[in-house]
């Protein structure tokens, strides 16, 4: 593929430009000269298959010019030998059989790239995980099956074509999409690097989930200030931009060259408000106050918390009537109710998402929920234990500290089908929220050391403390006396209104550490420790075509050899939009995909994998049929090519950035006229020729 | 049936010295090394989780509670320094003070210095009461009894008697209706026909013979794990030589008055040393004296995992019977000098109005697992037999 330096929509694409000529039978050119390499493992595959035989065996293929068998193929020594070859022989093709491709397909293209050769002439045979590993104890099957897919090997290797990466042109800037505790970090080391950064927030103000929490675990940090220090960072960056009340609302191009459209909501308040407490305080409109998670109400104009960021008040529109009573109360200054978005268009090199999470919300009647003010969620419960919360950090009921507490575990977290019924939203919630153990003993702790009279139960089906630092909360709260009780998989605790009785609430529990026992807890507050949810980043989702999890969060490439990255190329992952994650987990991901960005914005170009769709426009008759197969924006497009002199016809042609090769086109096309490069349907054959040409015993088919 | 649950138990129970154990989280090491626990009886994780959900009831009807004797294995060997074997000390106080109705005895641990008052009240109002009623103080022989006239001793003796048999005898009822109610015995697995009076008859001797007296458990399985130490200073031993010559001693005592009411001998007429009531008085003084002082320093020295935490419970008990044998062998050598001494009059003032005490607070304080504890070890005793048949 061609390099290109500019977007391919303005500039006729090579390969549709490609003068037409009449079609011909052409046979393939098979290579002569394929170098086969056979590697030990040091034992791991010469244990068990006959490495010597396979060598011997791949020796006498046609057009195979060199066979060997080493002890470690990714050994100086191993790579030195291919090296050698190339020289020597005048390879054209290597072959290597050693372990799966994902751990060293890198490491030979760059040997190859050294002796000189293309480096996509190379082409890896797995015989570790897919001959020697799997059958252990047949080691003449396992030999077969090694030879089977050596022949297949040398069979593709012969057909493949040199390739080049796709290249495009960077623009140095990000877009860091959330403007919580991920999204400051990614956006600041970004800006660190010297890369221009755009940081869009949906809300009015900064800072995220974060600032609703009075402390964080491990360190028991002020929440709050921890997340003014990395604002107070960011806004010193000279080549970063914030935008408050702003969303994604369109995306197209590609990695290297995104084109975002924005659209910003006026605040409705600007600096010239000289009391904001009278402004405030004129609004007639009382909602729930989503900073408080419902439990306090604000007004239309409306500050979270005094000091936040920006520090400047907001207008929710949606609860706005304006009225003008703000306007009237400010004197006229500092308010403008006109409300009308704005759209600006932002090119960017690649996109961080920093979106966040949702809590998980219980169903009314859920541990039974929303049927009493004494049932509320682990989030409220921050809010009130909050000192700069709405009830001034006392964590009170009806004017009374609570006697006794039960805190339930996993409330829309790891939910079995059967037992759970699904959210609110119609899904089970089957994956561990992880945060939420220690959040909650954290919140225990707190409650025991601030009220040592309150009795403290916590109900669990199972208890992690799994992070750095974290064990001690679980020490402490059982040396504080926090009771804990156990509940099985199947069976979960039961809360009822006792009306009358001395303790309102009544908690039920088989407890299994009690040798399950049935016990009534009575308690004055049931505190439900609720999970973290995907928050709904539908538009996101469909404008990006990031694939997503079963459970609903992002997809990363790989959760470990490609963790922060989405299968979308530019596009990283960072924070509670890819899975539960607590602050330390949030922003270590941040700093990854922010490092990621720098790495690939790094030059002057993106480069990419060389393994896209391509059209033979010689065979294409126009026909479209791809374009409903192309799930990727752009990927696929009719031009008008000259095929002959004055006759202008529609081809397909492929942007070789925008498509991701996934190859649902080829079967869509009824002339055959697509293919994915370096993936040939002749090239499978070839290789299902190879295997086929000798019968295999049963052992080794499997 | 869903147990309805107490929060205020644990914080009650810490009161009685179980300060360590909300750290306990329920891995059962306790349990497992324990020389004393078996299917039939598992402690001390059962009994330390009733205690922390607050399963008061269940707590209270726990045989389990008196069939420990601290020998501080699961102490050593917890991983939470939740001081199982301590928890269980400051459960059996707990439970002394529930059984009792009076709450006197809530009051003697939980309020030490009241407790010690009244303690101390209530020897001086015996000893006034008894010097109010004095006699001549003979000065050629100690005549004890014309002093304090045997009458006045032993009708006073008698009213203790009754007022401690009464208030033990509540306790016990208390205790054994809620460990059968929990165990599942009733009347008729106790007294229904002849095959479960032998079986009672037996446990009955399990629990007061062999286990009581005899130390069988005590003496074996809880020495098994315990760091050797030079025989006289193993802890069964000096328990059981207290407890042998505080019987002995109160049995010299009843017998000595049944003899005056048979018309053998008067109380205070003088006998050689080998009379066999006097002999019995004497050997059993000498153990108590020498089981006390060592149990004593024992505590002073923490001699032991069982005794590093001493509450004031432990040495009002241990101070009292101290007392007692000690004023009591004074009193015995007073009585041989050639010259009768003064003070010996004060000193057997001092000793008539100790043991009265201790008998009367007996229900009261540490001593009453003197009954607590047999009767535990009879439904412990009865248990397997009912299971198998």
């Amino acid at each position: 593929m061609a390099e290109r330096r500019s977007k391919p929509k303005n500039q006729a694409a090579t390969t549709a430009a490609a003068p037409a000529t009449p079609p011909e039978v052409v046979l393939p050119v098979l290579a002569e000269k394929v170098g086969v390499y056979i590697c030990h493992c040091g034992g791991n595959i010469s244990d068990v298959v006959d490495v010597d035989k396979v060598a011997t065996e791949a020796a006498g293929l046609d057009g195979v010019a060199v066979a060997r068998h080493i002890m470690f193929m990714c050994s100086d020594e191993g790579q030195k030998a291919i090296v050698d070859d190339i020289q020597a022989l005048g390879l054209d093709r290597v072959v290597v059989a050693a372990c799966t491709p994902k751990l060293h397909e890198a490491t030979f293209r760059r040997v190859l790239q050294r002796g000189g050769m293309n480096p996509y002439l190379f082409l890896p045979a797995n015989i570790r995980e897919q001959a020697s590993w799997a059958h252990p104890h047949s080691p003449k099957a396992a030999t077969e099956k090694a030879s089977a897919l050596v022949r297949a090997a040398v069979a593709k290797a012969q057909m493949l074509e040199p390739l080049e990466k796709v290249r495009v042109a960077a623009v140095h800037r990000a877009l860091v999409i959330g403007g919580g505790v991920a999204g400051l970090r990614a956006a600041l080391d970004l800006a660190r690097q010297g890369l221009g950064v755009t940081l869009v927030e949906k809300s009015p103000f900064l800072g995220g989930r974060t600032t609703q929490l009075h402390t964080v675990f491990p360190t028991e940090d002020p929440a709050r200030l921890l997340v003014h220090r990395l604002i107070a960072e960011v806004k010193a960056q000279p080549n970063l931009t914030i935008l408050t009340e702003t969303e994604v609302v369109a995306l197209t191009g590609y990695v290297g060259d995104f084109t975002v459209t924005l659209k910003t909501t006026p605040r409705g308040v600007n600096a010239e408000l000289a009391d904001r407490q009278a402004a405030i305080a004129a609004c007639p409109i009382s909602v729930a106050n989503e900073f408080d998670d419902g439990i306090s109400k604000r007004r239309a104009i409306y500050q979270p918390y005094p000091g936040s960021e920006p520090d400047l008040p907001a207008i929710d529109w949606a609860s706005c009537t304006r009225c003008g009573d703000c306007v009237t109360a400010a004197g006229g200054r500092g308010i403008d109710l006109k409300s009308d978005p704005i759209e600006t268009t932002i090119e960017t090199g690649a996109i961080v998402v920093a979106t966040g999470f949702d809590h998980y919300e219980p169903r009314v009647g859920e541990y039974g929920y929303a049927t009493s003010p004494r049932i509320l969620t682990l989030p409220q419960v921050h809010r009130m234990l909050d000192p700069e919360g709405p009830t001034g950090g006392r964590l009170e009921i009806d004017g009374r500290v609570p006697r006794s507490i039960a805190m339930i575990h996993c409330v829309g977290s790891r939910q079995i089908e059967d037992v759970d019924e699904p959210g609110p939203d119609g899904k089970l919630h089957e994956y561990c929220s992880r945060v939420c153990c220690t959040a909650t003993l954290q919140a225990a702790n707190q409650i025991r050391q601030k009220y040592p009279k309150t009795a403290v139960y916590d109900l669990y089906r199972d208890i992690r403390t799994y992070g750095r630092d974290q064990e001690p909360y679980y020490v402490d709260a059982s040396k504080a006396g926090v009771v804990f009780m156990r509940f099985a998989n199947d069976a979960r605790p039961t809360v009822e209104l006792s009306d009358g009785a001395d303790f309102p609430l009544k908690v039920t529990v088989t407890d299994t550490l009690t040798f399950g026992t049935e016990i009534e807890v009575p308690v004055d507050l049931v505190i439900l420790s609720v999970g973290v949810m995907p928050r709904d980043v539908t538009g996101l989702i469909e404008m990006t075509h990031a694939p997503v999890g079963a459970d609903g969060f992002l997809l990363e490439v790989h959760p470990k050899l490609r963790p922060v990255e989405s299968a979308i190329p530019g596009l990283l992952l960072a924070g509670t939009v890819q899975a539960p994650m607590d602050v330390t987990e949030s922003t270590s991901a941040a700093s990854a995909a922010a490092a990621k960005v720098t790495a690939l914005l790094a030059g002057d170009h993106v480069e990419m994998e060389p393994f896209v769709a391509k059209v033979d426009p010689s065979l294409c008759d126009g026909c479209g049929l791809c374009l409903d197969a192309c799930r990727y924006a752009g990927a696929i497009a009719m031009q008008e090519v000259e095929i002959e002199e004055g006759v202008l016809e529609k081809r397909a042609y492929v942007n070789p950035v925008a498509c991701k090769g996934c190859g649902a086109c080829v079967p869509s096309c009824p002339v055959s006229a697509l293919d994915v490069a370096g993936w040939e349907i002749d090239q499978y054959k070839a290789m299902i020729d190879a295997i086929t040409a000798e019968p295999l015993t049963a052992g080794a088919r499997s | 049936m869903a147990v309805a649950i107490d929060p205020t138990l644990l914080p009650e129970l810490q009161r009685y010295g179980a300060f360590d154990v909300a750290a306990c989280f329920n891995c059962g090491n306790c349990t497992a090394v324990c020389p004393l626990t078996d299917d039939d009886a598992t402690f001390p994780r059962r009994i330390i989780r009733y205690a922390q959900v607050g399963m008061k009831a269940e707590l209270l009807a726990s045989k389990e509670l008196w069939t420990c004797y601290y020998c501080g294995e699961c102490s050593e060997t917890c991983p939470r320094q939740a001081e199982p074997g301590e928890f269980m000390a400051a459960a059996r106080r707990y439970a002394i003070a529930s059984y009792d109705k009076t709450r006197l005895a809530r009051t003697m641990y939980l309020q030490p210095v009241i407790g010690t008052a009244i303690a101390v009240m209530l020897a001086a109002v015996f000893a006034m009461f008894m010097y109010v009623a004095h006699g001549p103080q003979d000065g050629s022989t100690l005549a004890l009894f014309k002093f304090i006239p045997s009458e006045l001793i032993h009708s006073l003796g008698l009213a203790i008697m009754i007022v401690v048999g009464l208030a033990g005898l509540a306790g016990i009822v208390t205790m054994a209706r809620r460990i059968a109610r929990s165990e599942g015995v009733g009347w008729g697995t106790v007294f229904g026909g002849r095959a479960a009076l032998g079986r009672s008859a037996r446990a009955l001797w399990i629990a007061l013979g062999i286990e009581s007296l005899g130390q069988r458990r005590y003496r074996k399985d809880c020495e098994s794990v315990q760091e050797p130490v030079a025989w006289y200073r193993r802890r069964w031993l000096l328990h059981a030589l207290t407890m042998w010559g505080f019987l002995g001693l109160f049995g010299a005592t009843i017998a000595d008055y049944g003899l005056e009411l048979l018309g053998t001998k008067a109380t205070g007429t003088p006998v050689p040393i080998w009379y066999p009531v006097r002999l019995l008085g004497t050997v059993a003084g000498a153990m108590l004296i020498f089981g006390t002082t060592m149990l004593i320093l024992n505590r002073l020295q923490q001699a032991n995992r069982s005794v590093r935490k001493s509450q004031s419970a432990d040495w009002t008990l241990l101070l009292l019977l101290w007392l007692t044998g000690m004023s009591g062998f004074v009193l015995e050598l007073a009585l041989y000098l050639p010259q009768a001494p003064t003070w010996g009059y004060w000193v057997f003032l001092f000793h008539v109005a100790i043991a009265m005490e201790l008998v009367l607070l007996a229900p009261f304080m540490k001593l009453a697992h003197v009954v607590y504890r047999p009767v535990a070890l009879f439904f412990y005793a009865l248990k397997p037999s009912t299971s198998a048949g």
